[in-house]
């Protein structure tokens, strides 16, 4: 009798636990910032302000995602998508990281290269699609050649600041220790500067991700979001451009929300940063 | 543990010597600035000798010359007569602010310098836990550094120096920014351990009493002539200088000399 009394009580503490965690505060008040946004597209659409074709409504959206998502067109285009973002990311994280050490081991090197490379980095990606069309031609190496331009500047240049602003009384204890060459760099610099990296590379993230549907755009490759977005200006169907942003949408919140925020927020918490927060 | 050897005949030996150690530090426009001039001074095994001065007197200054962190200075320092070159482990700083490591728990800090002092895997995490618990920080041994107080983290800078086994542990005004309740323990604890591993101790401090509490010798140190004014051998039995009348009258000889401008 009695365990079953406790066991009856532990079940609904853990379900209490699991609703707990899906419908916490953020969720729930992202919930409700959803469904306001959905009712006042959803009234301006009724209200008739705009023409029926330039703003379909909610419904028609949420049927034209469905088709399309059915019809592998959107599930084509985003799996083609996060394919050359990885490729373009993971190919902008190792050239960064490479040439940040480079400028860091070679001083007047680095010197020169951070002043070119924090003008590249506020260059808009846009602006290097009709040199990469000249140079590579309409295919997906174009395409990564424009994302890796744009977001390569930020890990180098992160890689750069972060190891060369590691405090110097890191390296004398350290070295006091007996650490030097790789196993100071492996086990003293990176960690010490993986603060730093982590701003970088979110910032690269999201450059890439901006660079990558301009990209898709202009340099037609036939798959790809950003590839259906402009088949949706062609053939003016609203539909399919709201459907297309919604998803674009979707994954850069969910990267940068849940990728990016989780590893920054472990990392704030262990070095104890969020203490000096300021409210 | 094996670590600690107990040495029961008094040390003699001479172990760091400095012979007219001087330090300048040039400055931008090539002007030199003199820190220290002609310092002289002699340590012996298993001595605790504390180093007393005003602040901007050269005191760090001095210890970095000792780590071996600037290379560029007049004179001589050697240790058991070797010419002290370069920083090694053998000669182990505990800097005035934390140098500990944020982005590893307090075990994780010591068991970097084990790893660091070539220490075997297998043993490196028992160790860890014995250094660790010498300075009763046993039960924080998984908190980050931020979580721990100033004490603590003095604390676990001790027990990452000590699992270094240095032969010199160079100490810059380590409890410069505790309260003195808990400074009175760290005294003690401190002097427990010295009585256990004798280890040479070096320990820089501005505070008269600390000085002359933990010292068997106190250095007094004056920017006007970049180095040392006075030295005061302190015979009175360390546990006995609590109360004792005639650290009184050394306290105010000491007082009287860093006061006096002369
Ligand atoms: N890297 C440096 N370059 C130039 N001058 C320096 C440098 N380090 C120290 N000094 C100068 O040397 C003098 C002594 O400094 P030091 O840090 O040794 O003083 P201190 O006795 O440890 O003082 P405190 O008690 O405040 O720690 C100061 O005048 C300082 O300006
Ligand atoms: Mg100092």
């Amino acid at each position: 009798m009695e365990t079953q009394i406790k066991s009856n009580s532990k079940k609904v503490s853990l379900s209490n636990k699991i609703v707990n965690k899906i419908i916490n505060k953020d969720t729930l008040s992202l919930v409700i910032f959803i469904s306001v946004f959905l009712a006042v597209w959803q009234l301006v659409y009724m209200s008739e302000v705009l023409p029926k074709l330039s703003l379909p409504s909610p419904i028609a959206v949420g049927q034209t995602i469905t088709e399309l998502v059915l019809d592998f067109t959107l599930v084509k285009g985003t799996a083609f998508t996060l394919w050359r973002l990885f490729l373009g990311f993971l190919i902008s994280l190792a050239l960064g990281l490479i040439i940040g050490l480079l400028m860091i081991k070679f001083q007047q090197f680095g010197k020169t290269m951070s002043s070119f490379a924090v003008g590249l980095q506020s260059f808009p990606s846009i602006a290097w699609i009709p040199f990469a069309i000249l140079l590579i031609g309409f295919n997906d190496s174009g395409i990564l050649f424009v994302v890796v331009m744009s977001c390569v500047f930020s890990v180098m240049l992160s890689t750069y600041t972060g190891l060369r602003n590691v405090p110097p009384i890191y390296i004398r204890a350290a070295r006091n220790m007996g650490a030097k060459g790789f196993t100071l760099f492996r086990y003293v610099l990176i960690p010490a500067a993986t603060p730093t990296l982590i701003m970088g590379m979110r910032q690269a993230w999201s450059f890439a991700w901006h660079a990558l549907i301009g990209a898709e755009m202009l340099i037609t490759t036939l798959v790809g979001l950003g590839y259906i977005l402009s088949v949706g200006r062609e053939f003016s169907n609203m539909s399919q451009i709201i459907a297309t942003m919604i998803v674009i949408f979707t994954i850069g919140l969910i990267f940068d929300r849940v990728v990016f925020i989780k590893i920054e927020e472990k990392i704030r918490d262990r070095w104890g940063l969020d203490q000096q927060k300021i409210d | 543990m094996m670590q600690f050897k107990n040495q029961s005949s008094p040390p003699q030996k001479v172990f760091l010597s400095l012979k007219n150690v001087s330090k300048k530090y040039i400055q931008r426009n090539s002007e030199s600035n003199t820190v220290l001039e002609n310092i002289n001074i002699q340590i012996l095994d298993g001595e605790i000798v504390t180093i007393l001065g005003k602040s901007g007197c050269g005191k760090s200054t001095l210890l970095n010359l000792i780590a071996g962190f600037e290379n560029s200075f007049g004179g001589e320092i050697l240790l058991n007569g070797k010419p002290v070159k370069d920083i090694s482990p053998e000669r182990i700083m505990m800097f005035q602010e934390s140098a500990l490591f944020p982005w590893l728990t307090a075990f994780q800090n010591v068991d970097f310098a084990l790893k660091m002092a070539k220490v075997p895997k297998n043993q490196r995490e028992k160790q860890a836990k014995h250094y660790l618990k010498i300075v009763g920080l046993s039960d924080y041994s998984n908190s980050y550094i931020h979580q721990l107080s100033g004490g603590m983290k003095q604390r676990v800078s001790l027990a990452r120096a000590l699992s270094l086994n240095p032969k010199i542990l160079l100490m810059d005004e380590p409890f410069a920014a505790l309260d003195i309740t808990i400074k009175k323990t760290l005294y003690k604890e401190l002097l427990n351990l010295h009585k256990k591993t004798r280890k040479t101790i070096l320990f820089v401090t501005h505070n008269i009493n600390e000085a002359v509490l933990l010292g068997d010798r106190v250095i007094v140190m004056s920017p006007r002539i970049y180095g040392i004014k006075k030295e005061y051998p302190i015979d009175i039995p360390k546990d006995q200088r609590d109360d004792d009348l005639s650290i009184k009258n050394i306290i105010n000889q000491i007082t009287a000399d860093l006061y006096d401008n002369a």
